[in-house]
């Protein structure tokens, strides 16, 4: 699945240990979501969503839209 | 921008806490075998009550070199501790620490056998005590310690965690049927549990750590 979590975070200036601890999940749980190595649960694609005020579709694109 | 939050700067391997403690201990060896040779040169000299240029300089150069080292091991622990971590992730860490710990209490309790010699290498007997905490530690303390670690950790490490053990138990079952039907064919001894058991310990630590982090 495709993100923008990575565009997100870097025009915030956060490094991955930062948003990770923003999410409560490891720096390399941030690292596999921002590759596509990881699809977050549900649960945690509502906090990324919450985190950057956004909508999650706005955030993952599983590239059926 | 090339700051720490580039994105691209904390993809390499390098950035990951296992490659920084693995530096870290290479570096710590690598200062450990300088220091050692100041030490050799220096008690050299002490004996003979002199100091060829030549050693001085190779002296002052693995001093250098090794405190050079020992600043970089400290510089990478340091940076693995200085990482902004959640709740979670600090007590899994915690809990990882502790584990270990365990490991070592284990390891240490494994090594004194009934008449002295490891019995991992010697194949002695344990001795009864030890085999009840050894036992009480398999049956109680170790698979509460993995319950309340495996809660702590984030989505992403309890499925690495998961995957590893869905891994080793295929391998374990494979390995396990078939050396059990060759032991009954008369082409192999019979199975035994402890290369089984390293096998799928390895098996799922290493899927684990590949998946956690590459």
């Amino acid at each position: 699945m495709n993100n923008r979590l990575r565009v997100l975070r870097a025009e915030r200036q956060w490094s991955q240990a930062e948003l990770g601890a923003r999410l409560d999940v490891s720096r390399q749980a941030v690292n596999a979501i921002e590759t596509g190595k990881h699809d977050p649960s549900l649960p945690l694609a509502f906090r990324i969503a919450r985190l950057f005020d956004m909508k999650i579709e706005d955030i993952f694109d599983d590239g059926n839209a | 921008m090339v700051t720490h939050n580039d994105p691209a700067a904390e993809h390499g391997f390098g950035h990951s806490p296992v490659a920084k403690t693995i530096l870290a201990t290479l570096a710590s060896l690598g200062g450990l075998f300088c220091i050692g040779i100041v030490t050799g040169i220096t008690t050299a000299g002490l004996e003979k009550g002199s100091l060829s240029i030549r050693a001085g300089l190779i002296g002052t150069a693995c001093l250098v070199i090794g405190v050079l080292l020992f600043w970089q091991a400290f510089r990478m622990i340091r940076g693995i501790f200085a990482e902004p971590v959640g709740k979670s992730t600090r007590r899994a860490r915690m809990l990882t620490v502790v584990s270990l710990a365990l490991g070592v209490a284990i390891g240490i309790m494994l090594s004194v056998g009934e008449s002295g010699r490891s019995p991992l290498v010697s194949g002695d007997d344990i001795s009864p005590t030890v085999a009840v905490i050894l036992a009480v530690c398999a049956l109680v303390v170790v698979p509460v310690l993995t319950l309340v670690w495996f809660r702590a950790l984030d989505e992403h490490e309890a499925a690495a965690y998961s995957i590893g053990a869905l891994v080793a138990l295929n391998c374990n079952i494979a390995l396990t049927a078939a050396w059990w039907v060759l032991a009954k064919g008369g082409l192999a001894t019979p199975v035994e549990a402890m290369p089984i058991f390293l096998m799928t310990m390895v098996v799922w630590s290493a899927v684990w750590i590949w998946k956690r982090y590459f």
